[in-house]
């Protein structure tokens, strides 16, 4: 099929044309290999749609400023871009929905990747006392140290928690973010200078007061959401000390029945748990424990915690039941850590996308119809020519090798389909990039700027926070 | 840093012709010639004759890949001059898992210890096993000549509870 499609007529055949919406990881992979695995003789033509000026997303948005190495994912967007053979094109500072429609995307290109991650709202606590001050969400913690500009607009601007002010910090959950979140308030100002962090958190982490960071999760030790090069990176953090775990929690543990990663994990915990390190500074890991209610006038000064015990049911495990013990401890800031959430695109009812419970319905990266709605999974309808890939296809979850592996599976699926004759007909000819938007030379300014003035500061980068600023200097 | 270097430079670099094709299959031998780019220095450096040293890949779909190369190489570098399917996504600076392999275990105890960074990595490979290493990490010595490393089959239908 592929043969007499493309052999017999490529060099009279218009390119082909796919959107990718959202250059971050998710999108820039699946562009990768989209251009790595096609037929020779068919010439893609891919155009990424960005929200922000700045592409990367939550490389750049996400990544903590002191994992740079992380940030190398980067350069397979920046080679695509730059691979004078590809036709690739970045248009930033167009969000779809409302500078464009997916009506207009779906009339202009054959195959259309939705890639534009999880990561806009936020699980959250429904306890007493969650309106309190000083209890803030990890997502814009994490958004305004990276320096998001969504969170630095005029008027919206985010309001950071007054560290100057605060000694006890609880951090609830206890995954990947919010191991980054606590080595932001347990790390040296010797740590977080020279690296991109945004200058405004930068200035306020000098002046901070924090003293302790309590890490607090629901489950057991078992259970923990960190991955091992994050607890291990904590715990060999200059100056700051690690207060053993509390008894039984280690003890508990079967160790002849773990598998590699496991075991290792707890070797690394028991390696620290001991250790003699001192520090300004100090953290607790806490497990088994379900904030029910927080406590204060205005602010947050203290949090109450069930205590849970493992139901120990080797069928359900990981499963724990609440007792009938409370603890109450002090803390005059929280940071909720509990997971991201997606959200709808504007319009995707109307052209029939499935969307609901903050799912982005897709088998394998194919989005689901709403017609299929109604249907068992073994009927289900696709919505031709529409794919997802990244976090909104799967839930935010896993580093940035399983985004890589999973961003290709959907690449797979536009090829197998292109092969197959099973994409978007497309017969407008019309150019719909806005003028206004941001290109990759303009963006190359950018970077320019941002990389420069970072040499000034003696920072890897200085980030440009604040959009219009950003807009302005690429003269836009 | 080395980061920019990898990919760019591995797209011009001599790719050694492989000695062994068992199962040979056409389009894999026509890729091969298609593929003869002009010589250039990279990672990869042509062995000098009598000092060759080997290894074989075994791939996703069995296919077994026997390929001469130089004391040094590592085998991120030996496997994308070949065109084997193999990611360095951090660009060979043990950030990420994406060059996981599986070393027959006959020659596993042959290479160096991995230090913490790679195992902090390692952990976060799908589908790790006792022998896994990153390919990144792991430079071809004289010990390991005739070494044979399993690409792992990248996985299919991903869903997010496979990672929890």
């Amino acid at each position: 099929m592929i043969k007499r499609w493309f052999s017999s007529t490529s060099r009279i055949l218009k390119p082909f044309k796919i959107a990718i919406v959202g250059s971050g990881p998710g999108g820039f992979y699946t562009a990768h290999h989209l251009t790595n695995k096609s037929p020779k003789d068919l010439q893609l033509n891919i155009d990424f749609f960005e929200k922000l000026p700045t592409p990367f997303g939550l490389s750049r948005y996400g990544v903590a400023p002191d994992h740079p190495e992380v940030k190398n994912c980067e350069e397979y967007l920046i080679d695509l871009m730059e691979d004078k053979k590809a036709h690739i094109r970045f248009i930033g500072n167009c969000e779809i929905g409302k500078d464009l429609t997916l009506k207009q995307l779906e009339q202009n290109y054959n195959s259309i990747i939705l890639a534009y991650g999880c990561t806009s709202n936020d699980n959250k606590l429904n306890i007493p006392g969650s309106n309190l001050k000083n209890i803030i969400s990890a997502r814009k913690f994490v958004n305004w140290y990276n320096g998001h500009p969504e969170y630095y607009e005029k008027g919206k601007k985010f309001i950071p928690p007054p560290l100057d002010k605060i000694k006890t910090v609880t951090i609830i959950g206890n995954g990947n973010v919010a191991l980054d979140v606590a080595r932001v308030l347990l790390g040296s100002e010797e740590h977080w200078k020279g690296t991109d962090i945004s200058v405004e958190a930068e200035e306020l982490l000098e002046k901070s007061t924090v003293e302790h960071v309590r890490i607090v999760a629901r489950r057991g030790i078992m259970e923990s959401a960190f991955t091992n090069k994050e607890i291990r990176e904590l715990f060999e953090l200059d100056n700051v000390k690690f207060i053993p775990l509390e008894k039984g929690i280690l003890e508990s543990v079967d160790k002849s029945k773990l598998g590699r990663v496991d075991k290792r994990r707890i070797s690394i915990i028991e390696r620290y748990n001991n250790s003699t390190k001192e520090g300004k500074k100090s953290w607790t890991l806490e497990y088994l424990k379900s904030p029910v209610e927080f406590i204060g006038d205005e602010m947050v000064s203290a949090t109450t915690f069930v205590v849970n015990k493992p139901l120990n049911d080797p069928l359900k495990p990981g499963k724990v039941v609440s007792t009938d013990q409370y603890i109450t401890e002090e803390n005059e800031l929280v940071i909720e850590s509990i997971g991201y959430q997606g959200t709808p695109i504007n319009g995707f009812e109307e052209i029939g996308i499935w969307f609901d419970n903050n799912k982005l319905h897709n088998k394998d990266g194919r989005l689901l119809s709403l017609n299929s709605k109604d249907k068992d999974d073994h009927n289900a309808i696709f919505k031709k020519g529409w794919y997802t890939s990244g976090w909104i296809k799967n839930g935010p979850k896993g580093v940035i090798a399983t985004t890589m592996m999973d961003s290709f599976d959907t690449a797979d699926k536009v090829l197998e389909d292109i092969a197959n004759d099973r994409f978007i007909k497309v017969d407008q000819e019309k150019d719909i990039i806005p003028k206004n938007s941001i290109t990759w030379d303009n963006w190359k300014t950018l970077d320019n700027y941002e990389l420069n003035k970072g040499k000034e500061l003696g920072k890897t980068r200085y980030k440009v926070c604040d959009k219009q600023e950003m807009l302005k200097l690429v003269n836009k | 840093m080395f980061r920019n270097i990898s990919r760019s430079i591995i797209n011009n670099i001599a790719r050694p012709r492989p000695i062994i094709l068992r199962q040979q299959q056409l389009h894999q031998q026509l890729r091969f010639f298609n593929n003869s780019k002009i010589l250039s220095h990279g990672h990869l450096h042509k062995p000098k004759p009598g000092e060759e040293l080997h290894i074989t890949f075994i791939t996703k779909d069995g296919e077994q890949l026997t390929y001469e190369v130089c004391e040094g190489d590592n085998i991120l570098d030996i496997a994308q001059a070949n065109n084997l399917d193999m990611e360095g996504a951090c660009g060979g600076s043990c950030a990420c898992s994406t060059c996981h392999i599986i070393v027959d275990p006959e020659y596993y105890d042959n290479i160096p210890e991995p230090d913490d960074d790679e195992n902090d990595m390692l952990d976060l490979a799908f589908g790790l096993t006792e022998t896994s290493r990153l390919g990144c990490q792991v430079k071809m010595t004289n010990e390991l000549d005739g070494i044979r490393v399993a690409l792992p089959a990248m996985t299919r239908n991903l869903q997010s509870k496979d990672f929890k």
